[in-house]
C-alpha cells in the first residue's frame, strides 16, 4: 500500500505504540501510547522535563525512536525522514532563524530547502509575510525584531510547505501576554483552516485554549487524556476556593476545612478546596470562625488537574 | 486539509520535493548568507597578501637576497616563500570557517543546521556542503593569494598554478577533523583560541614557511612531519619551482616522496570528512 494513501481522512496521521526515547541511562519518554487525527489541535501538557521536547523531536522525524513504533503519516521516521519531514511544519522550543539575513531571505532560503520552485516561493512568502504581520518588516534583519516577532517569523517559516501537520513546542515562552495574545489568534486561525496541530506546552490556559485533546505528561510518562473539559470534570471539581491563612497556619486550617469540599490540597502560600460551588464553600468556612486573610474562587483548571494527578504545580 | 489549505493565494503543497532542494538549494543559501561579507572579505583577502608579500617578500627578501640568500636558494626569498604562503593562508582561513561558525552559528547559539535539518535536508547534506562550502572559499582565497604573489613576480612557472588544490587539500586536512570537533563540543571555552594560538600559529612559524626545516634541530623537525602546512609546503614548492631544476634542491621531490606528501594530506581529509558526517548526525540527532 502506498504510505500517502494510509494517511487519509480515517487512520490517524501520527500513531506511537510505547514510543520511548533514552538518552544514555536516562529515560526521557517512556513507553508512551497516542494518535493525533487529521485536522485535530492535540496537546502535550506537562511540566519542564516531562518528556515533551524529546517526543516532539521523534515525530519531526529528526531525532531516533530508541524502543517502541512510531508512524507519521503513515511512514516510518527510521526510514522516511525526508519524506516525512517534506510535509512537516516545526516551531521549536528555540527560534533558530538566522539573524545576519533578513526577514525575507530566511522565508526564501528555508522554502528553497524544500525544493520549492522561486516563483511559487514569492507568492508565498508574500502571503506568509501578511499572516504574520511581518510585511513591512521584509526587507529588516531579523536580529533587531522583537520576541513576539521573530517567533511570527518562525511560525510563517513552518508554514513555507503548507505543511498537513505543524509541530509547535513551547510555541509562547518568554513572550509577553500582548504578544502571546497575538500568537494565539494566528495559531487559532490555522487551525480553523484545518491544519493538524501538535503542541507542547506548560502553560494551562494555552492548553485550554488551542487544544481539542491532550495528554498530561510526567516523568515520561502519560498522567491522563482527554479533552480539556473532560480532564477537569474527571481530575477537579467544577470550581475551586483558594483560601490564604497566613505562613505557617494553612496546613492546620485545611484539616478543619478539608471535609467541605471533594478533595483539598495545600501549597505553601495557600489551601485550594476542590467544590462544586465555591461562594457556598467560602461561607462556610467563615461560618466555622475562620477568618482567612483573602480568599478567591475561580473554576477549576487543567493546573488543577495536573496537581491532581501529580500533586506538583505546572509551573515552579 | 487536504484540499483547504492555508489561504486562497499560492499553493505550494503539491511542489515540495519529498527529498528537497539539496545541493542546489544550500548553494543558494550560502551564495545568499556570505553575499553580504563579499566586500569585506575580498579586501582583506587581497590586503592580506600584499601585506605579508610586502614584508616578508621585499622587506625581509630584500635583505635576505642581499645577502646570498637568492643566490643560495637558487631563487629570489619571495619566490620561495610564496608557495608557502599561499597554503599557510589557506589553513588560517579553513580554521576559522571550521570553528566558531560551525559551533556557534550551526549548533550552539543560532542553531541553523537544526532550522536545516527541520526539512528535508539530512545530516548527511547539511555536514557535506559544510566542507563543500568551506573547500570553495578556500580554493578562492588561495586563487587571489596566487594572483598577488603573481604581480609581485613571484610566479615562476605554470605549475604553480597546482599549489591552489595542494592549498585546498592542506587546508582540509587540518579543517575537517576540526569542524567534527566543533560539532562535538558543547562549551568551546576558549578552546578555539587555543587551536590558533598553539596549533595554527606554531605550525606557520615551523613548517619551513620561511626556512628549510633543515635548518631547524634534528628533533624540532618532527613537529614539522606531523605539520599538514609542512606537507603543503613542500608539494606546493616541488611544483611551482621544482620544473627550474634548482641545484640548491629547492624544489626537488621524487615522485615517491611528492606521493608520500600528499597522502599526508589526503587520508587526514577524508577522515576527517568521516568524523565530520558521523559528529553532525549525532548532534543534530540529539
Amino acid at each position: 500500500m502506498d504510505p500517502d494513501t494510509a494517511a487519509d481522512g480515517t487512520s490517524p496521521l501520527i500513531h506511537a505504540h510505547r514510543l520511548t526515547k533514552s538518552f544514555g541511562r536516562f529515560t526521557a519518554v517512556d513507553a508512551i501510547d497516542f494518535s493525533v487525527a487529521r485536522g485535530e489541535s492535540f496537546g502535550f501538557l506537562g511540566p519542564n522535563g516531562a518528556g515533551k521536547s524529546s517526543t516532539m523531536r521523534m515525530i519531526a522525524a529528526v531525532s531516533p525512536v530508541t524502543a517502541g513504533s512510531l508512524r507519521i503519516l503513515g511512514r516510518d521516521p527510521a526510514v522516511d525522514g525526508p519524506a516525512i519531514r517534506s510535509r512537516l511544519g516545526v516551531v521549536p522550543q528555540q527560534d533558530n532563524l538566522d539573524m545576519e539575513l533578513t526577514v525575507w531571505e530566511n522565508l526564501y532560503i528555508y522554502g528553497r530547502y524544500f525544493g520549492i520552485g522561486r516563483r511559487t516561493l514569492r507568492g508565498k512568502i508574500e502571503e506568509l509575510l501578511d499572516f504574520a504581520q511581518l510585511a513591512d518588516r521584509a526587507r529588516d534583519k531579523v536580529e533587531p525584531l522583537s520576541g513576539g516577532m521573530k517567533r511570527r517569523l518562525t511560525i510563517a517559516r513552518s508554514l513555507i510547505n503548507d505543511p498537513e501537520i505543524l509541530l509547535l513546542d513551547e510555541p509562547t515562552t518568554g513572550l509577553d501576554p500582548q504578544a502571546r495574545h497575538v500568537l494565539w489568534d494566528r495559531l487559532y486561525r490555522l487551525k480553523h483552516q484545518g491544519v493538524t496541530l501538535v503542541l507542547t506546552t506548560h502553560y494551562m490556559d494555552e492548553a485550554e485554549q488551542l487544544c481539542d485533546r491532550l495528554v498530561v505528561m510526567d516523568g515520561g510518562r502519560i498522567a491522563a487524556e482527554g479533552s480539556p473539559a473532560e480532564l477537569i470534570a474527571r481530575y477537579a471539581s467544577r470550581e475551586v476556593a483558594e483560601l490564604r491563612f497566613g505562613v505557617g497556619q494553612n496546613e492546620q486550617a485545611a484539616g478543619q476545612v478539608g471535609d467541605l469540599g471533594e478533595r483539598v490540597e495545600v501549597l505553601a502560600d495557600r489551601v485550594l478546596l476542590y467544590v462544586a460551588d465555591g461562594e457556598k464553600a467560602v461561607r462556610m468556612v467563615h461560618e466555622r470562625g475562620l477568618r482567612p486573610v483573602s480568599s478567591l474562587v475561580r473554576r477549576a483548571s487543567l493546573e488543577d488537574v495536573f496537581l491532581t494527578l501529580t500533586g506538583r504545580s505546572l509551573v515552579d | 486539509m487536504s484540499t483547504e489549505q492555508l489561504t486562497d493565494g499560492v499553493r505550494t503543497g503539491h511542489l515540495v520535493r519529498p527529498a528537497g532542494g539539496g545541493y542546489r538549494a544550500l548553494l543558494t543559501a550560502s551564495m545568499i548568507s556570505d553575499r553580504r561579507y563579499l566586500k569585506v572579505s575580498l579586501l582583506s583577502q587581497l590586503l592580506a597578501p600584499i601585506a605579508y608579500l610586502l614584508a616578508l617578500g621585499v622587506g625581509l627578501g630584500g635583505v635576505v637576497n642581499h645577502n646570498g640568500g637568492a643566490n643560495s636558494l637558487g631563487t629570489s626569498y619571495l619566490s620561495f616563500i610564496a608557495p608557502a604562503l599561499v597554503a599557510a593562508t589557506a589553513i588560517q582561513i579553513a580554521v576559522g570557517e571550521a570553528t566558531y561558525p560551525i559551533l556557534h552559528g550551526g549548533f550552539k547559539y543560532q542553531r541553523i543546521y537544526f532550522a536545516m535539518n527541520a526539512t528535508p535536508l539530512t545530516s548527511r547534506q547539511i555536514a557535506g556542503w559544510t566542507v563543500c562550502w568551506m573547500s570553495v572559499k578556500i580554493t578562492l582565497s588561495a586563487t587571489i593569494y596566487l594572483a598577488v604573489v603573481a604581480c609581485f613576480g613571484g610566479w615562476r612557472t605554470a605549475g604553480a598554478l597546482l599549489c591552489i588544490p595542494v592549498a585546498t587539500i592542506g587546508a582540509l586536512a587540518l579543517a575537517t577533523p576540526l569542524a567534527a570537533f566543533s560539532a562535538t563540543v558543547r562549551d568551546e571555552g576558549g578552546s578555539f583560541a587555543g587551536i590558533f594560538r598553539f596549533v595554527v600559529m606554531p605550525m606557520f612559524l615551523f613548517s619551513g614557511t620561511f626556512y628549510p626545516i633543515s635548518a631547524l634541530p634534528h628533533w624540532f623537525r618532527v613537529l614539522a612531519w606531523i605539520s599538514p602546512l609542512w606537507h603543503a609546503t613542500e608539494l606546493s614548492r616541488w611544483l611551482a619551482l621544482g620544473p627550474l631544476h634548482l641545484s640548491s634542491g629547492v624544489g626537488s621531490l621524487t615522485p615517491g616522496l611528492a606521493l608520500v606528501h600528499l597522502l599526508f594530506l589526503v587520508v587526514p581529509a577524508l577522515i576527517g570528512v568521516k568524523l565530520t558526517l558521523w559528529r553532525f548526525a549525532v548532534r543534530l540527532a540529539e
